[in-house]
Formats: C-alpha cells, sequence, structure tokens
C-alpha cells in the first residue's frame, strides 16, 4: 500500500503551488507572478491573497528597493552640492529638496521597474516549480523507502504499521529538511534581487544625469568576498572605475561559473551587497577615497617620501608633468603611481634629469651625463633612480580611447628604457609597430617591439629583455614571438590593401578571431596590417584565408606566415633573468645602481 | 587589463587555461608556451562551424562593401565587391547592391586582371619581437 496515494501527493503539490504563488503575487505584483484572472480569483477566494494585490495595490518591495536607489543616488549628489558649499545636509533639507524637486518616473524607468520586478518573479516562480518537483521526489523516496521495509521484514506481524509510522516519520524529517532549504533559496532570491532593483535604480538615476558613459565604480563591503574585490578593485581595496556601458554590456551574472563571472550592475552573485556609485568628472579613487584628479601626484605620493617629495612640491619635473597630463587625457584610465622603493627615495630627490649644463656621455652603460672639470676632465652625474609608471587600463575602456593613448609619453619612455638595456645587453632593439588590439573581444593597447642579435645567447638576452621591460612597464607578463621553423605557432600578416580605420575594422573583426589579432597602425594612426598569431593547424588557423578574402589583403592568397614559437615570461620569473643577464641593478630592492 | 591582469594575448590564453581549452608547458631554458587541448580546438571549429552555417563569413565581406559605401568611396566599395567575386567569398547573385553602381557580371567580371601570384619579400629575420601590453 502507498503511504500517498497520487492524488494526495497533488494536492499537497496544489497546496505549495497556490501559497507560493500568493506569495508571488503579495511580493512582486500580479504580473510579476505571471497568473491568470482565474487563478488570481481562486487565490482571492481562498483568502490567500486580497483584492488589493491582486490589483496591483498591495506591497511592492522591489518598486520600493528600486527607487530607493533613485533616491540614494540623488542623495549623493545633493551631499556633493551641500559638501561643495561647505555644508552639512540635515533629514529635513533632504525631504525638503525632495518635495520640491521629486523623482520622477518617465516611461524607460516605468519599463526597467517592471523588468525587475518581472525578473524577481520569474526567479520565485523558478523556485516553485523546483519544490512541485522536490515534494513529489520526497513522496516518491518515502514510498520507496517502505517497499523497501517491506521486503526485508515481510513475515513481521506489524509490518505494516511499523513501516508506516517510520515512513511518516522519514517524509516528515525530509520535508523539515527540504522546507529549510527552501527557505534559505527563498530568501537568496529575496535579498539578490532587492539588492538588483536597488543597483538598477541607482544606474537609472545616473543614465538619466550623465548618459551611459558616465563613470561609475563598485565599493565592496568590509569583508567582500575575492570574487567581487578581484572584479570591482585593482589592489583588493581601491575600486576599479568603468564606464556605465560596460557593465551594462557584461549582462547579468545569472547561471555563470564563479571564475566566468564579469562585472555587471546587479548583483555580482547571490546576496552581494556591493553598492554602485557614480564617480563624479574629473574624480577617481586612490584607496578607498575619492580624490580630485589633479591632485591624484599628492595623494598617491603621501604613501612614499620619495615621490611625495619629488612630484608634491608642484616643481615642474619632466614625470610629473607627464602623470598629469596622461591622467588628463583618458577619463576612463586611473593613473597607477607607484610608489619608488625605499632605496630609491632619496635618489629620487635628485631626479632622473640632470641639472643645466649636463650632456649626455657617450658610450655609457647606465645612461650617464658628464661636464668639463674647470681643471680638466670630466665630471660625471647618474641618474639614479626609476620611477615606473603605468596607464592602468579599466575595464570599459573605449576603443577610441586606447587608440588615443597609443604612442604616449610612456610608450616613448618605455622604448627609450628598452634601447638603454638592449644596449647594455648588446643586442638592439627599435619599435616595429604600435598595436591595437582585440584581445578577449576587447581593444587593448600594446607595442611591439623588434630585436636584433646575433649568437647563441640571443635568445636568453632577448629574454632578459623582455624580463626587464615586463618590470619597468609593471606587466604581469610579456610575450616574446620567436622565430623557428619547428615551431608549434604561426605569425600570420596579412597586409591591407588601403589603410583602414582601426575602431571600425575593430567592430567588423571582433566576432571572427578566436585568438585574439593585431592591428599594426601606421604614423596616421590607421591599420596597414592584421597580425594573428597563434597555434598552427588550429581552427583560427584554417581560417585565415576567410579574413583575408573579406579584407581584401595586398594580395591574392592573402596571407604572410611565418613559423614561431610563443614564449611567455612570467612577473616571478623577472628577477632570476634579469640577474643572469647581469640587470641586477633594475631590481628595486638590491640596494643603489653600480656605476660605470 | 586583461584576464586577472594579465595582459592581451596572455589574457586571453590564461582563461582558455582557466577553461580547460588550454595548457601551459613551461620550456627549458625560461618562459612559457601555451597549448591548445583537444576542448579549446572542439571549441573553436565549433565557433568557426557556426560562423560558417551563418554565412558570417559572406556578410562580413558585405559589411565591407557597405562601411565604404558609407564612407561615399565609391571605388573602394567597387574593388572590394570585385575582389571578393573574384575570390569567391560570394556569388553573383548575392553581391551587395553599391547605389548608382551596376551589378557585377561573368563578362565584366572576366575583363578584370586575374590575380597575380603574391611573392613575398625577403626580409632580414629578427633574433624576435617582443610584445608589450600598455
Amino acid at each position: 500500500m502507498l503511504l500517498l496515494r497520487p492524488a494526495e501527493v497533488e494536492k499537497l503539490v496544489r497546496i505549495v503551488r497556490l501559497h507560493h504563488a500568493a506569495f508571488l503575487v503579495e511580493a512582486f505584483g500580479p504580473e510579476a507572478a505571471g497568473l491568470d484572472r482565474a487563478s488570481l480569483r481562486e487565490l482571492v477566494r481562498l483568502g490567500l491573497v486580497d483584492e488589493e494585490a491582486t490589483a496591483g495595490q498591495g506591497p511592492d518591495p522591489v518598486g520600493d528597493a528600486w527607487l530607493g536607489g533613485l533616491v540614494l543616488a540623488r542623495l549623493r549628489d545633493l551631499q556633493d552640492q551641500a559638501d561643495h558649499l561647505g555644508e552639512g545636509l540635515t533629514y529635513d533639507q533632504v525631504e525638503q529638496e525632495l518635495r520640491r524637486d521629486p523623482v520622477p518616473l518617465g516611461p524607460t524607468e516605468r519599463r526597467t521597474l517592471q523588468a525587475a520586478r518581472n525578473s524577481a518573479g520569474q526567479y520565485c516562480r523558478g523556485l516553485g516549480n523546483t519544490v512541485d518537483e522536490e515534494l513529489r521526489a520526497v513522496a516518491i523516496e518515502a514510498d520507496d523507502a517502505q517497499a523497501a521495509w517491506f521486503r526485508e521484514h515481510i513475515e513481521e506481524a506489524t509490518a505494516e504499521a511499523i513501516a508506516r509510522r517510520s515512513t511518516v516519520d522519514h517524509l516528515r524529517s525530509e520535508l523539515g529538511h527540504r522546507t529549510d532549504d527552501w527557505a534559505r533559496d527563498l530568501e537568496r532570491i529575496a535579498a539578490t534581487e532587492l539588492k538588483n532593483a536597488h543597483s538598477e535604480g541607482v544606474a537609472s538615476y545616473i543614465e538619466e544625469e550623465a548618459g551611459d558613459q558616465a563613470l561609475v565604480a563598485k565599493i565592496p563591503n568590509p569583508g567582500a568576498c575575492p570574487s567581487c574585490l578581484e572584479a570591482y578593485t585593482t589592489d583588493g581595496a581601491t575600486p576599479r572605475v568603468f564606464t556605465l556601458a560596460a557593465l551594462r554590456a557584461n549582462g547579468s551574472n545569472v547561471g555563470r561559473k564563479a571564475r566566468e563571472r564579469k562585472p555587471v550592475v546587479e548583483s555580482h552573485h547571490p546576496h552581494c551587497d556591493c553598492e554602485l556609485v557614480q564617480v563624479p568628472a574629473g574624480y577617481t579613487f586612490t584607496g578607498r577615497r575619492l580624490v580630485r584628479r589633479e591632485a591624484l601626484g599628492e595623494q598617491a605620493a603621501a604613501g612614499s617620501v620619495g615621490l611625495e617629495r619629488a612630484l608634491g612640491q608642484g616643481r615642474a619635473d619632466a614625470t610629473a608633468d607627464a602623470l598629469r597630463e596622461v591622467s588628463a587625457w583618458h577619463p576612463g584610465w586611473a593613473l597607477a603611481v607607484q610608489a619608488a622603493p625605499g632605496w630609491a627615495a632619496g635618489a629620487l630627490i635628485k631626479g632622473v634629469r640632470p641639472p643645466a649644463g649636463w650632456s649626455p656621455a657617450p658610450h655609457s652603460r647606465h645612461g650617464a651625463y658628464r661636464r668639463r672639470r674647470p681643471g680638466g676632465g670630466w665630471e660625471y652625474w647618474y641618474p639614479e633612480a626609476r620611477v615606473t609608471i603605468s596607464a592602468e587600463q579599466r575595464q570599459g575602456v573605449q576603443a577610441s580611447e586606447v587608440l588615443s593613448a597609443i604612442g604616449d609619453p610612456l610608450d616613448q619612455a618605455l622604448i627609450r628604457e628598452a634601447q638603454k638595456v638592449a644596449s647594455r645587453l648588446g643586442i638592439s632593439v627599435h619599435l616595429d609597430a604600435h598595436n591595437f588590439g582585440i584581445w578577449e573581444h576587447a581593444p587593448d593597447g600594446s607595442m611591439t617591439l623588434l630585436v636584433s642579435g646575433r649568437g647563441r645567447n640571443a635568445p636568453t638576452k632577448v629574454v632578459a629583455l623582455a624580463a626587464a621591460l615586463g618590470l619597468l612597464a609593471d606587466q604581469q607578463a610579456v610575450l616574446i614571438v620567436f622565430p623557428d621553423p619547428r615551431g608549434r605557432a604561426f605569425r600570420a600578416t596579412i597586409e591591407l590593401l588601403a589603410p583602414a580605420d582601426p575602431v571600425k575594422l575593430f567592430q567588423r573583426l571582433n566576432p571572427f578571431v578566436v585568438q585574439g589579432a593585431s592591428f599594426e597602425l601606421g604614423d596616421d594612426r590607421l591599420v596597414r596590417r592584421v597580425v594573428i598569431v597563434a597555434e598552427k593547424g588550429s581552427p583560427m588557423h584554417e581560417a585565415l584565408p576567410e579574413i583575408a578574402k573579406a579584407v581584401k589583403a595586398g594580395y591574392p592568397g592573402g596571407v604572410i606566415e611565418e613559423s614561431c614559437a610563443m614564449r611567455v615570461v612570467f612577473r616571478p620569473e623577472f628577477p632570476a633573468l634579469l640577474r643572469r643577464q647581469g640587470l641586477r641593478d633594475l631590481l628595486p630592492d638590491l640596494g643603489r645602481h653600480k656605476r660605470t | 587589463m586583461g584576464f586577472r591582469g594579465y595582459p592581451g594575448i596572455i589574457g586571453s590564453y590564461e582563461r582558455l587555461v582557466s577553461e580547460g581549452k588550454a595548457i601551459r608547458v613551461r620550456m627549458r631554458g625560461g618562459g612559457t608556451e601555451y597549448r591548445l587541448t583537444e576542448k579549446g580546438r572542439e571549441a573553436e571549429r565549433l565557433h568557426f562551424e557556426e560562423l560558417e552555417r551563418k554565412g558570417a563569413w559572406k556578410q562580413l565581406g558585405k559589411d565591407f562593401v557597405s562601411d565604404a559605401v558609407e564612407e561615399d568611396d565609391i571605388a573602394k566599395a567597387v574593388g572590394l565587391r570585385q575582389h571578393h567575386l573574384q575570390v569567391g567569398l560570394y556569388s553573383l547573385e548575392e553581391q551587395p547592391e553599391i547605389p548608382g553602381v551596376p551589378k557585377e557580371t561573368a563578362e565584366s567580371l572576366a575583363s578584370l586582371p586575374p590575380l597575380v601570384k603574391f611573392e613575398p619579400k625577403k626580409v632580414e629575420r629578427p633574433a624576435a619581437r617582443i610584445i608589450i601590453g600598455r
């Protein structure tokens, strides 16, 4: 005999379903609950919801959270204005201001709000279906358990009674556990969806006020998870700056595995409580503090006596100028000013440029300058410190911004450093091309340096040079492409017949290059060549002729291929590689430079 | 920048490694090489198969022609369309419209100079290229 007849199971499922539907109507409104009129009337008839709720006039937690976000964003604006005037902001003033100028809901806002309600309702409906299925499964499992008990104890007289009691206990206990799980799921969905609605409200206000190119950041809560810290901060503390459009373009993290999550407007993960804020124009973060961009030099240097003394006194220093200039050019980029290591602090005061009257010493291995000594002979001056600066690209940077930054003073400084280091190694290097890349289907700037060197040791010297550049440009890794007939990779060049606009070409080719591609630019910033480095025989390799056909290469067949080997040198390897080639003075923790 | 702070191409390979589509191989003498796994090749193959199925290559060619038309560079648009027809990217029936220019025909294509075989210029082989992110 079955513990529960099919009709009884269905009755149980119906009870659960009705209560779940009632919850949906109460929490998200009749539209988001996805119920027809008959079902709504049934809920009212059973007394599970009242008429008001079915007419959409009941409580509206999602709408409240959404409006809360809008008002919060508005409050931040008011607070900024008050701070600007040097005044505080009282509750009465806020209330008065909101009454005077209420937050209006236009058609777009209404649609967004309804979408937030529907989204929340959809997840809860999904949970309702899970509950139905699990309830059925529990009933079937209970029957199976009872049948098994019968098989083992069939000869005992009281078998049926005991079996039924035991199975009912089991069923009760199992349902209890499942109910806890369901309650937890429901709480998770409710908390996450309300937070989503709140973030959407903030985003809507920012978009309305400043457009979708407004700069935003997500401020992680203290104790935020590593996933949020990685996505929304640059170093575990400093918030990462995005454009609102970039966050929106990343969609939702629902259904993505943890490692595939992207920075998004809504919750990064269930129960995420990171707060979306607007980064006002002209401001950026140092640590968790929002500071004026022009004050960045002073703020960033605060942790380092050397930098403070070098940059904070407002003197016309070439490095400080370059920092401020680059910072001003690229609102989507934040400039990372790295504190110089302790050994360099004193040397920074001396600076990297000699005083007037000094001229470069010919063939100096350490960038020496010299001047005539009054009594005859030469007096030498050595730059004693290097400041490593990098314009760190933030996610959401537009193709046009990448393009405008290519070849900036930082790139130029890096090329000069490359030539100095190469000269010490006895090899030569020059700029091959500035690249506008498509990597991971996003725009990215890079440089290709062409290295010439002879002899058996040339490859190890090239690797050391790459490590030095990685260190100077503060990169996590550097790619080296060696011509190698036996290499596993190829370097394909598709020469364009006519120069092309990189941004347009990027938009066209983006979906087609799975392992990425680089556009080599001419001096006019137009694309001359498309370069693809990938594994031989891979599907990307086989697709090259199609790309060449479509872009109209400067020759039939379209592609020049060179067999090569790709080598990547990672940051932890840099010190050993530099020491091996006698470049230990480039390492920051080994003391002062040796003299020539 | 890139994936988990890795620049450009390295970032894209690191993502493939995290998805099991590539592996890192440490090389003697320093440096690391990435190699696609079977899963990685299959994912790429499916990607291109899907593009082929949707006729994306043809569409790409047509998009380049329409870009040229938008730029008001009719000569470039005509040149591109002739090139696409000569290399067989799309057929005469599928060729895109260019305002004010008649469609190409078999005869007009036959009158074009044939594609010449490309001979790459001899260039000095470099010791290496270093690609460094910004």
